[in-house]
């Protein structure tokens, strides 16, 4: 058990620092910084090209896909350094961190070289297609179909239905899209994997208004959408496995980004703190040392479960990281709030925050996007400990 | 990096755990807290038969010469059944701090030690008095901090020590003997000084953190066998017509203490795996550890007995060991607000009001 680089990686950190220290002080100084999903979309979608031009996008993919078949360590490495170097959030995120593996792992021949080299090349955007009306947290209730039927050049897939919550869609060329392609079936059964290509007539996209004020979220409308024949990941019909193992690759490297960001929100506040003498009381100080504590330990856990996934091993933390971050960041933004005093609840007149409101006010939807704590709880009850499963109703 | 254990520490971690399913068995560790040593006689001489009391003692003095990793590893273990037994005082305080003393008496006692042939207790004064020493009542050695100076003194033939009054007391935490010190007036004229100032602080310092660490990762294995006990309980006790952990109010609990004991592993891991890295690091590392760790343990404690209801809150089940075992992990070597008050200046936060 060892934490410390090795002389190699270190100089592979030294490598990404100066590299990204160039781009992010020259050319791309602009967009420094961005945290939200939808600022600055055209300069950022410049970003993720040069990003892959430079091989910097999806470095522990293979070579063949534009990949430096990066070591789990070295990944954490580049993953510290760019959210330290505070580049911008990355719009390819979906591409890269989920649809990407996914074909890898799933996809056919043709899948890879389709796709693959222009998701690592920044060239292609993505989105996730899951959640509906009527499928949240019970996602396997999926209503959106889609059939077969002859076209003009061959066999196409025709999409109707709804899908919500839909982050990047109005930026995204393509969605990996949960569809019933089987009539009749209920929950798991009888649904896809498919790939959608998104600037077509048949969709429509509506950004949802959300309590920060702010659209990170949309609704896609698939209205005679079509796809062709042979964009289904695995085998037609068995597309829940596929969804879940996209799950699982949400639980990747870029979780260690994530913490840097969480790091510099931490730190804001601790300025703030000690700028208005807030840090001189004993229970503020013991809640910063605590939102302290907890950030050490979620990178310790992400590390296990990093580690131990890719060594095959099941650890705790794969069941209990979600929840643990979320609830984190929720009581952050207690605590910022708390530190910020009623000057954190100023808006600028169009109605925006900056960044630690924000959080605030953001962090409410941590613990219900990707799983609720409500159902990762029953997860980790039933999977982890082996509890009865919750009974299903009949609807 | 390599946040995985490797094949020797894997080995290890397989012994202890071993040598725990047969000393750890609930009757046994009663057994061995009621008795007047406070611990089982075998038990110590199996863990000295592993190696276990030269843990952290050098090769060349006869020790393991393992590190943090490894220590922790089999405090889980121990911790799990709340095993009692002297090696926390010897083979983790003593050692530890007689490791960072160059007198060639710390070299021989540590050797002692690995050869299972010492017990010791480690001590440091306010006045003429040291509160809640660990294990001072059956220590073969005494080593007190006391006013700037750094002394051994060895056990008489008559079972006392010259100069000082070991006073036994019993806590809320039976598994733990803990006894108030009495340094006599004649104390200085007796034992040898084996350090002064700040190489003595320094050792001693640095013998605490460790022994926070080994606390730390005793809570983890505690709080992992109040999660286990307390699964199984629920997928046992039927009520209403079904089993009580069919419950979401139920599941949730139990849920929520998996969340709480794999942070504390995750948070005891790194600790340890950063002070085997960075021995400047310790010190910080083994606050979070110990805090984290002694959270997740009153929390998965409390709950164990809430859910297992009336039989809970029995003497005859083990709930209470735990519970009582979380209590005094918060307020062994230092209290938990005082090592939040420390991590608040590691990051920065500058003095308290």
């Amino acid at each position: 058990m060892k934490l410390a680089f090795t002389a190699e990686q270190e100089a592979l950190r030294e490598q990404a620092r100066s590299w990204l220290e160039a781009y992010l002080s020259g050319p791309f100084v602009d967009i420094r910084g961005i945290a939200s999903q939808t600022e600055a979309a055209v300069r950022r979608r410049e970003w993720e090209v040069v990003l892959g031009k430079a091989c910097w996008s999806a470095i522990g993919w293979p070579k063949a896909y534009g990949g430096r078949e990066a070591s789990l360590a070295e990944q954490v490495i580049f993953a510290e350094e760019y959210a330290r170097a505070r580049a911008p959030g990355r719009l390819g995120h979906m591409g890269v961190e989920l649809v990407g593996p996914t074909i890898l792992h799933f996809g056919n021949q043709a899948q890879k070289d389709r796709f693959l080299p222009k998701i690592s090349a920044g060239e292609e955007m993505w989105c996730q297609g899951y959640s509906e009306p009527g499928a949240g947290s019970d996602l396997s209730n999926v209503r959106t179909k889609a059939r077969l039927e002859g076209g003009a050049h061959g066999k196409q897939w025709r999409i109707d239905g709804q899908k919500i919550w839909t982050s990047l869609a109005q930026f995204a060329d393509w969605c990996f899209l949960i569809c019933r392609t089987e009539d009749g079936t209920k929950g798991r059964e009888g649904l896809s994997y498919l790939l959608v290509p998104m600037r077509q007539p048949g969709i429509d996209i509506r950004p949802i208004k959300q309590m920060t004020g702010e659209s990170d979220f949309n609704e896609v409308f698939f209205d005679g959408a079509v796809s062709a024949a042979e964009n289904i990941v695995g085998t037609p019909g068995q597309g829940w496995q596929v969804a879940m193992a996209t799950l699982a690759f949400e639980r990747g490297v870029s979780t260690l980004a994530q913490q840097m960001h969480f790091r510099n929100e931490l730190n804001g506040i601790i300025a703030t703190a000690k700028s208005n003498g807030l840090a001189k009381e004993p229970l503020i100080r013991a809640r910063i040392a605590k939102a302290w504590r907890g950030l050490e330990t979620m990178r310790a856990s992400a590390l296990r479960m990093l580690f131990g996934a890719e060594s095959g091993q099941l650890s705790g933390p794969q069941f209990t990281y979600k929840i643990y971050w979320a609830s984190w960041h929720r009581d952050l933004g207690e605590l910022a709030m708390d530190v910020l005093g009623q000057a954190g609840e100023i808006a600028s007149p169009d109605g925006a925050f900056p960044d630690l409101p924000r959080m605030y006010l953001f962090s409410r939807a941590d613990t219900i996007y990707a799983g609720t704590n409500q159902i990762q709880r029953n997860l980790i009850a039933e999977r982890a400990l082996g509890l009865p499963k919750e009974p299903r109703g009949s609807a | 990096m390599q946040f995985l254990l490797n094949e020797e520490q894997a080995l290890i971690r397989q012994a202890a755990q071993a040598l725990v399913r047969d000393h750890g068995a609930s009757e046994c560790v009663r057994r061995a807290f009621e008795s007047p040593l406070g611990h089982d006689q075998d038990t110590w001489q199996a863990l000295i038969d592993l190696g276990l009391a030269g843990l952290l003692v050098p090769e060349q003095s006869g020790g393991q010469g393992l590190g943090a990793v490894e220590m922790v590893l089999v405090f889980e273990a121990l911790g799990a059944k709340l095993v009692p037994s002297p090696l926390l005082a010897t083979a983790v305080l003593a050692t530890s701090l007689l490791t960072r003393l160059p007198h060639l008496k710390a070299r021989e006692l540590s050797s002692l030690i690995a050869s299972g042939r010492c017990r010791a207790a480690v001590a440091r004064t306010d006045n003429n008095r040291a509160q809640f020493v660990l294990d001072a009542h059956t220590a073969d050695a005494l080593l007190i901090e006391h006013q700037g100076k750094l002394r051994l003194h060895r056990k008489r033939e008559t079972g006392r020590f010259d100069g000082v009054e070991v006073e036994r007391l019993h806590m809320m935490d039976q598994t733990r003997v803990l006894s108030h010190l009495q340094l006599h007036q004649d104390f200085d004229a007796f034992g040898i000084e084996l350090a002064e100032g700040n190489q003595a602080t320094h050792a001693f310092d640095h013998a605490l953190d460790m022994g926070r660490l080994a606390v730390a990762a005793e809570a983890v294995g505690a709080a992992q066998s109040c999660l286990t006990r307390t699964s199984e309980y629920a997928t046992q006790r039927v009520q209403f017509g079904r089993t009580i952990g069919s419950f979401q109010a139920v599941k949730h609990q139990l849920a929520d203490m998996m969340v709480g004991v794999e942070a504390a592993r995750s948070a005891v891991y790194y600790a340890a795996a950063s002070a085997n890295d960075d021995a400047n690091s310790l010190s910080t590392m083994a606050a979070l550890a110990k805090l984290e760790a002694s959270e997740a343990l009153t929390h998965a404690s409390s709950r164990m007995i809430q859910l297992h209801g009336g039989i809970g809150f029995t003497w005859e089940h083990d709930a209470h060991l735990y519970f009582k075992r979380a209590r005094a992990t918060e307020t062994i070597f230092g209290g938990n607000e005082s090592l939040d008050e420390r991590i608040a200046r590691h990051i920065g936060l500058g003095d308290a009001a």
